[in-house]
């Protein structure tokens, strides 16, 4: 059986990094018996990933764990709940059939709420995000795997709301487009190790539209779990 | 902290929020900080420190939490933001706990020590703390020999430490509650079996430099002897223990299967300190196992010990713990294979797919060699291990060796790189089909340590290990399926003066300490001009302690110490090796009355008999 379980990391973890976190998450399931199903081959692994990395230093309130089980496991989320640590918070989890893609190549689009803007810097980051709202392209040499690289950023942000002190994001995320939040907040000036940013939602795309791991997971006709 | 952390390289290094971290409130308890002297990463892979950390927290009455040496990109910023060393569960600075409880793993972290004490904000020096200040303690296999750290020490616990600690901290909780001076504290605290201080010792030099006494000036023994315990009873095991989140050295489910081997080979510390054997019985160690992994959901069990393959029961054990969590993907690894067709067996039975390296330790090239040390293998011993290795799939081996033993020729040397290339064509000499093997021998220079029956040896001198090194990267420079590893004489220099050092070295600790030392261990930190710096400031010559035989009859600095094994029975030892004579097991031969069933209550204990 396929699962997605939906958790929030906060607290210290933030300082766990993505493959530290996935192996951390292989132990959580041991320790609470729940019959991981593994690969075939020479050296197997538990048939485990995460919908997203997130970077080192962020927290996150909708986290995504990819999960297959030998069995099926109606009571995931209560068994997982004695062996995660305080600061994961397992929010539910659902069945999706064993055929879905993996959704680490599905997800599309990820929010932010970035908070700690300092009030003397408001008024030149909203003159800033609205120049950067209102050109078409907007290239900035990025850090990539490969080096450094020269992308349009512009297409690559839904959407930027300054609410006072705190900034709304949407921005492209997975493996077709792909925009680190800190690299945006340096192109508006802003030093992102002096704010605390926190990912809100993952989302797919679905005919344009920006849907939740777990209303795809029920548009496509599985009962939620949890 | 948060702030500070943002900034290092590895923040979960600082976290203290593992899974089974243990969390109290200081309040109305005594609190012990137990350090390791080297990072996060090594030191969490240490079982010893869990245990006590077990041991300690199991009581009502103590909390204990654990203290690393920060990385120097930590270091340089708690130095910036005057943040003293804290520990990782509470972020309690370590100089408000009782007691510090550091591990002496290795001479190499002695400035480590140094360093952490000097950023808790304790004194260095011992006799500079008060009543205000924590009592600091050593424990681990360097303190049979801990004089070089004398001067920073209030005390050392010698030997296996699960029940003395109790005693040690029943003592403290009644000196708190007493008010007790740190003196009269230190005095009632010497009178516990195992308990060394060493401020009521005094030492007297001959005017060449070696040791003319070591006199009590209080009332405490004269000769401290080791703690040991009968038996290993599962209580003290940690059931529980933390499970990091950052990968590190050993990141499983260390099982420590016995403690103590008796094969004798006469360069090893261990093999004397830990003596006698003793096993933990097959049922013990698979409920062990099994609660282990259910409190940490770990995926690999080791099997720890000095030298897991002379577990009496271990094929059946292997196979009750492949049994038992084969299914579950529990993967089992032995650590140190012994050099036989069993060893093999074994592994072969745990392997997972792809082989690694199979790693054996012959120790030394030549059969007279390798009898002088006491290490009772023989070259067809290791081909036949080597081509049955080959016939399961493995298609490198490596091969440790040893450089700089007493009586070493260069026949001996040579016997390094002839036994290499014999173990890549081991099928040949076996007469077996087979491909060659791609063979590394990886040659580490001998350091003489105390409680060995090389412990009169002098170590050679740098030059001559460095003119060794070369021999053997000449002969090993014309076989391509053979890889030469050697390490910088240096280290191993150093080693062998603290090792069997005294009390005046702590001068060097000290100057080296000022000069910057630390994290000698990691060769990018590593600086030997600075420690050389340290012994002319501190007038001392190094190759007076690295270099010099000692004579029968010389007092040693650690002769008012005891694991229990005799020093007659060491220099016998030594005798027996000139004599190319071999002294066999004594836990399938007989009792060669090393000392330690004699002195001290405690017996070998198999699991099988
Ligand atoms: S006293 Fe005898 S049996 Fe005991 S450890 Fe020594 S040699 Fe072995």
């Amino acid at each position: 059986m396929k699962y997605w379980l939906q958790y929030s990391k906060g607290g210290n973890l933030r300082f766990i990094g993505h493959l530290d976190m996935l192996h951390s998450w292989e132990r959580i399931l041991r320790r609470a018996r729940v019959p991981l199903a593994f690969s075939q081959g020479y050296s197997p692994h538990p048939l485990l990933s995460l919908a997203a990395p997130l970077p080192v230093g962020l927290i996150s309130q909708a986290e995504y764990l990819e999960l297959v089980t030998t069995e099926a496991v109606p009571n995931l989320t209560e068994m997982i709940a004695v062996a995660v640590p305080s600061d994961i918070r397992v929010a539910g989890a659902v069945a999706v059939p064993d055929k879905t893609k993996p959704l680490m190549g599905l997800i599309r689009y990820a929010d932010y709420l970035v908070e700690g803007i300092a009030e003397g810097q408001r008024a030149q980051l909203e003159k800033t995000l609205a120049d950067f709202l209102g050109q078409t392209s907007v290239i900035r040499t990025v850090r990539r795997k490969s080096g450094m690289k020269r992308v349009d950023i512009r297409p690559l942000v839904h959407f930027a709301h300054l609410q006072g002190t705190t900034l709304r994001l949407r921005l492209s995320i997975g493996s077709v487009a792909n925009l680190r939040v800190e690299d945006l907040l340096q192109h508006l000036d802003l030093i992102p190790s002096s704010l605390q940013i926190a990912r809100e939602q993952l989302y797919l795309d679905v005919d344009g539209k920006a849907v939740t791991p777990f209303q795809y997971a029920a548009a496509t006709g599985t009962a939620l779990e949890g | 902290m948060q702030h500070i952390l943002s900034q290092v390289e590895k923040p979960a290094r600082y976290l203290g929020n593992e899974w089974n971290a243990v969390r109290k409130d200081h309040q109305g308890r005594i609190t012990l900080a137990l350090a390791f002297p080297d990072v996060y990463e090594i030191a969490m892979s240490h079982l010893g420190l869990q245990i006590l950390y077990h041991v300690a927290n199991q009581r009502e009455d103590t909390v204990a939490e654990r203290v690393y040496a920060p990385w120097t990109d930590m270091e340089s910023l708690m130095r910036q933001h005057c943040l003293p060393l804290f520990a990782l569960e509470s972020k309690r600075p370590v100089r408000e706990f009782d007691l510090v409880g550091f591990t002496l793993q290795y001479e190499m972290s002695y400035s480590n020590i140094i360093n952490m004490l000097d950023l808790a904000g304790i004194p260095i020096l011992a006799r500079d703390r008060g009543n205000e200040h924590p009592l600091v303690i050593g424990g681990g296999p360097c303190v049979y020999n801990p004089e070089p750290l004398a001067d920073f020490f209030d005390f050392f616990v010698l030997g296996d430490a699960e029940e003395v600690l109790g005693e040690i901290l029943d003592a403290y909780a009644q000196a708190k509650s007493a008010g007790w001076s740190r003196e009269q504290t230190l005095l009632s605290l010497s009178q516990i079996s195992g308990v060394y201080v060493p401020s009521f010792y005094e030492v007297q030099y001959h005017d060449d430099g070696t040791i003319a006494s070591v006199q009590p000036k209080a009332d405490v023994p004269p000769v401290v002897t080791k703690r040991v315990l009968a038996e290993l009873k599962p209580e003290y095991f940690p059931s529980k223990p933390v499970v990091p989140y950052l990968g590190t050295v050993h990141d499983r489910l260390s099982l420590e299967i016995f403690r103590g081997c008796t094969r004798g080979c006469r360069f090893c510390q261990a093999g004397v300190i830990y003596r006698p054997v003793r096993e933990r019985s097959r049922e013990d160690l698979v409920a062990l196992a099994e609660a282990v992994l259910r409190a940490t959901g770990y995926n690999e069990i080791s099997l720890m010990s000095l030298s897991t393959m002379d577990y009496s029961d271990l094929a059946a054990l292997v196979d009750d713990l492949l049994a038992k969590f084969g299914c579950d993907h529990v993967k089992l690894s032995l650590p140190s294979l012994r050099i036989d067709s069993f060893s093999i067996e074994q592994a072969k039975k745990v392997k997972q797919g792809r082989t690694g390296n199979l790693t054996l330790a012959p120790e030394a090239g030549s059969q007279r060699l390798r009898d002088v040390i006491n290490k009772q293998v023989t070259e067809e011993d290791l081909l036949q291990a080597v081509s049955g290795a080959q016939a399961e799939g493995w298609r490198s081996v490596k091969l440790y060796f040893m450089i700089g033993l007493p009586t070493e020729t260069e026949a001996d040397l040579e016997g390094i790189f002839d036994l290499a290339k014999k173990a890549a064509w081991a099928h040949r000499y076996v007469k077996q089909p087979g491909k060659p093997m791609r063979v590394t021998a990886s040659v580490a220079a001998f350091v003489p340590k105390p409680w060995t029956p090389f412990q009169w040896e002098p170590q050679d001198s740098m030059y001559v290990l460095e003119q060794k090194q070369l021999f053997l990267r000449e002969l090993f420079s014309k076989d391509r399926r053979l890889t030469l590893n050697y390490h910088g004489a240096e280290l191993s220099f150093l080693e062998a003066i603290f090792a069997r050092g005294d009390r005046r070295l702590g001068r060097v600790l000290l100057e080296a300490h000022a000069l910057g030392c630390r994290f000698d261990g990691w060769s990018e930190h590593f600086a030997f001009d600075k420690w050389m710096q340290a012994f002319a400031a501190a007038e001392l010559d190094p190759t007076f302690y690295a270099n010099r035989r000692r004579e029968r009859d010389e007092v040693l600095p650690w002769d008012h110490l005891s694991p229990g094994v005799s020093k007659e029975w060491l220099w016998k030892e030594r005798e027996a090796a000139w004599q190319l004579a071999v002294t066999p097991d004594c836990r399938s031969a007989h009792c060669s009355v090393c000392g330690v069933c004699q002195h001290l209550p405690v017996t070998t204990r198999l699991a099988k008999e």
